[in-house]
């Protein structure tokens, strides 16, 4: 059985003990004493003299009395306990994976591991789990080794941006069990720790400075800018040194740049003809994820589209709607279009290929209560102010999906398969409030940037970190070949099955996509969750003394002779109160 | 640097009337105890050292002219045809001096003065219950005064007018009378050969007593811990650490320093009885001071 003590902080008793032998050394106030006898106590030794602060430390009965009682005293006070031999604690940590506590890495390894340190005595046998709050990444320890579950720590590499842990305490929670202990680490603590679980905040209140953003924009002479945006979070001015660097060429000299405290500053640069990455770097600050911006000049996929099939009374609203539409253009006369902007009058458009239909023929029903559905293409759009007489005569076919219903008659379809995507509107456009109701306008161009994504082309663009990718490839292909290139580190290239859900990487970098000899995608990963690197709101906050009482109290026994050294302090007291 | 000594204390008239009246009742129980030897004084009730014209006889001697007829031994003449005078023992007054320790290790504890006065007190009631003659005196240092025996009746003594002077009574100041009964109070607390005080009490065929008040305090203190002792008398302190063996040894020296009164006592024939202050003073008379003789009961 392991000795530990529930309250560790009373072992600075044991300071009395000097202090108390400090005591002893000290010259006691005489206390005057008048005599007759005097005469007799010339032949002893005088004892001590007048005005010295120390005298020689006497071997007294008192003085034993007195460092028994302190040590008596520091052992109650402490209160020991006695581990039992059988006893288990599960203890899962999880460590924050934002991006800004890498801001606190130094801290979040010592301090954690000192906690795991004082937690390991509660129990003769502990099980560690330590995982993060990414519900996805795998568990960097798990074991009952303390010396490999501290050496673990150093794998942590928080990369998030902002997000919620819950799901990964909860996963936490269940891990632990009943009785186990949930250790939340994290450079922004709660208020109120999160259910099932404690806080060991790590963190301190930083400035930080760093990039918002960056976007490749055509400048007036038909080349490119960059225009990037920093941020300052901290008290005063700060100038910091920016670097940039156009594809393998030498990075530029750092010029200096001057960010005031609390305002967003947009930076414009030329970029070179022929240009396709690049990078943006500032001087390394306490957190450098968001010290660095790579990006891409982007070439979007072209939507091409055709308005062949209408009359010229017709074109007018599609003419207006894809002018306002981004990267569409009218496809070439000989080439096929991949949007087609059809109108009907019959009951169904009956085409087959990918297009925009809408009804253009007689108006027979009743218009009724507008209602959406819930559908990625009307999500969060306001149909309810629509106005105008449905085509009551439509009939849906297997596969088609009513997003828009007006009373009990559908009034926008859907209908995908079969290689086609066609959006059917049944209504007039001209007629009622359609032109001028934005839910139609946003709906149409959520259908067309959903055209133009599932559009086999290739795109250079920036994604976030660890965004999906929504990467159009042909049916029947083969493998996806991938060439990360982080802007740290060595490239890596590998494989991925076309199918397969495919994210970015969760480093700042480049990321080259291709099948076979084709290009798919060349795209700039960035890092740019202001909100994950704001370090001004971080905070500490010491794992309460409770929990480690907690798990020693629930793994251990009182000790049983407590009240044999209560009796004993009260002899020692009393016996250096009587030998003075 | 020593404390200059206080002025003398002295009991308050009341508190003098209570001693007196104590050393009364005492008086009445005990008495100073002259019946061991002869005396030299006027004439009185007790045998003298010479001839006199008391009933005990004492020798024979031839007619001298000039002796009182009276006293020839007309038996003795009868058969050896000689004047044979026949001496008688004379009764005498014996002379006393009653010598007070007026230091102030005697005074400046109430009780213990108290017990000087007291025994004072009773030495002068018992002198005058047998007859004797005597003559009181105060001493301190080298500092003497004699007592006026016409204000001794009193309940107010006279106070001294000289300030307690540290160290031992010095006794040559002080006079004695011849063959007196010299009996000194004093606590002997000082550090000199009681064989040089003794002697010089004995000198001129004195008869020697003395009386020891102490304090209990004194013989068994109960001093503990860190102590700035000062002397009473002379106000030198003392820083000591007392814990029991320091006390140990105070009694050890406490002890050898009274058995070398009494040694000296004892080679000097004279009588020395501790007398204790905090008993009542028939009681404390009834201990030490009875056994060795210094006083004795009634018949």
């Amino acid at each position: 059985m392991g000795l530990s003590f529930a309250n560790p902080a009373a072992l600075w008793a044991l300071l009395g003990l000097p202090a108390v032998l400090l005591i002893h050394f000290l010259q006691v106030k005489a206390r005057p004493r008048e005599i007759s006898t005097l005469f007799l106590l010339d032949m002893l030794p005088e004892e001590s003299r007048r005005g010295a602060v120390l005298t020689r430390l006497r071997n007294s009965a008192q003085l034993w009395c007195h460092l028994l009682a302190v040590l008596l005293l520091t052992l109650l006070l402490s209160q020991p306990r006695w581990t039992r031999p059988e006893s288990v604690q599960s203890i899962v940590i999880v460590l924050d994976d934002t991006a800004n506590m890498a801001a606190f890495r130094e801290e979040t390894l010592t301090q954690t591991r000192s906690e795991m340190r004082r937690l390991s005595g509660a129990a003769a046998r502990s099980e560690w789990r330590i995982m993060t709050s990414d519900p996805g990444a795998p568990h960097l320890y798990s074991g009952e080794d303390l010396s490999a579950a501290l050496a673990a720590l150093d794998a942590h590499r928080p990369l998030l941006g902002l997000h919620d842990p819950a799901p990964a305490l909860a996963r936490a929670r269940e891990l632990a069990g009943p009785e186990g202990l949930v250790l939340w680490v994290t450079a922004h603590p709660p208020e109120a720790p999160p259910a099932g679980a404690e806080v060991l905040g790590i963190g301190a209140p930083a400035d930080n400075a760093g990039f918002t953003g960056l976007r490749v924009e055509r400048n007036p002479e038909g080349g490119h800018d960059w225009v990037a945006s920093l941020l300052h979070r901290g008290e005063g001015e700060v100038t910091r040194h920016l670097q940039v660097q156009i594809d393998e060429q030498p990075p530029r000299a750092p010029s200096p740049v001057t960010l005031p405290p609390g305002k967003v500053v947009t930076l414009r640069g030329e970029l070179p003809g022929g240009s396709r990455r690049g990078v943006l770097r500032l001087d390394s600050d306490r957190l450098e994820i968001d010290d660095v911006m790579p990006f891409v000049v982007p070439q979007p996929k072209i939507l091409t589209y055709s308005l062949n099939e209408l009359s010229e009374a017709q074109r007018e609203w599609p003419e207006r709607v894809m002018a306002v539409a981004p990267h569409v253009r009218p496809a070439a006369a000989d080439a096929p279009a991949g949007l087609v902007w059809r109108a009907f009058s019959g009951d169904d458009p009956h085409a087959e290929d990918n297009g925009i239909f809408f009804y253009a023929g007689e108006e027979r029903g009743t218009p009724g209560t507008v209602i959406a559905e819930d559908h990625p293409l009307v999500r969060d759009l306001s149909w309810g102010p629509f106005l105008g007489f449905t085509h009551p005569g439509f009939t849906t076919r297997p596969g088609d999906r009513v997003l828009v219903w007006s009373g009990d008659t559908p009034l926008v379809v859907l209908r995908e398969g079969a290689g086609r995507r066609q959006l059917i509107l049944l209504f007039r456009p001209e007629r009622g409030n359609a032109e001028r109701l934005p839910a139609v306008l946003l709906t149409l161009h959520r259908f067309l940037e959903r055209l133009r994504e599932a559009q086999v082309q290739y795109e250079a663009r920036a994604f976030d970190a660890r965004e999906r990718l929504h990467l159009a490839v042909p049916a029947g292909a083969g493998e996806l070949r991938i060439r990360h290139t982080p802007l740290q580190g060595e490239p890596r290239e590998f494989t991925h099955p076309p199918g397969a859900p495919l994210y970015a990487p969760e480093t700042p970098g480049f990321l080259e996509i291709t099948r076979g000899d084709t290009p798919l995608l060349d795209a700039a990963i960035q890092f740019t969750d202001t909100a994950a690197t704001d370090l001004s709101q971080a905070d500490s906050q010491a794992l309460p003394e409770r929990v480690r009482l907690e798990q020693q109290e629930r793994n251990s026994h009182a000790e049983m002779l407590t009240p044999l050294w209560f009796a004993l302090l009260l002899l020692a007291l009393l016996g250096g109160w009587l030998w003075k | 640097m020593p404390k200059t000594p206080p002025q003398l204390d002295w009991p308050e008239p009341e508190r003098f009337r209570e001693l007196r009246r104590d050393a009364r009742a005492a008086a009445g129980h005990l008495r100073l105890c002259l019946q061991q030897r002869n005396w030299r004084g006027a004439i009185g009730n007790w045998s003298g050292a010479g001839t006199g014209s008391s009933i005990d006889f004492q020798d024979h001697r031839p007619y001298l002219p000039g002796d009182d007829p009276r006293y020839i031994d007309w038996a003795a003449y009868a058969r050896s045809g000689s004047y044979i005078m026949k001496l008688y023992r004379e009764e005498v007054s014996p002379a006393i001096d009653l010598i007070l320790d007026l230091s102030r290790s005697m005074t400046w504890e109430p009780v213990k003065r108290d017990r000087l006065f007291g025994l004072a007190a009773f030495c002068l009631e018992s002198a005058a219950a047998l007859g004797a003659r005597p003559r009181m005196s105060g001493i301190s240092g080298g500092k003497v005064h004699m007592f006026d025996p016409a204000l001794l009746a009193g309940n107010a003594w006279p106070v001294p007018e000289f300030a307690p002077v540290e160290g031992p009574p010095r006794l040559e100041a002080l006079p004695l009378q011849s063959g007196a009964l010299r009996i000194l109070i004093s606590d002997l607390l000082y550090d000199q050969a009681p064989a040089d005080l003794v002697r010089h009490l004995s000198t001129g065929k004195g008869r020697v007593a003395l009386l020891a008040p102490f304090l209990q305090q004194e013989a068994e203190p109960d001093w503990r811990g860190n102590l700035e002792l000062i002397d009473c008398e002379t106000g030198v302190s003392r820083r000591q650490r007392v814990d029991p063996a320091l006390l140990a040894n105070y009694r050890q020296a406490y002890d050898r320093h009274f058995d070398q009164w009494r040694e000296a006592c004892r080679r000097y024939n004279a009588r020395f009885a501790r007398v204790p202050c905090e008993p009542s003073l028939v009681d404390s008379l009834g201990l030490d001071a009875f056994q060795k003789g210094v006083v004795e009961a009634w018949a």
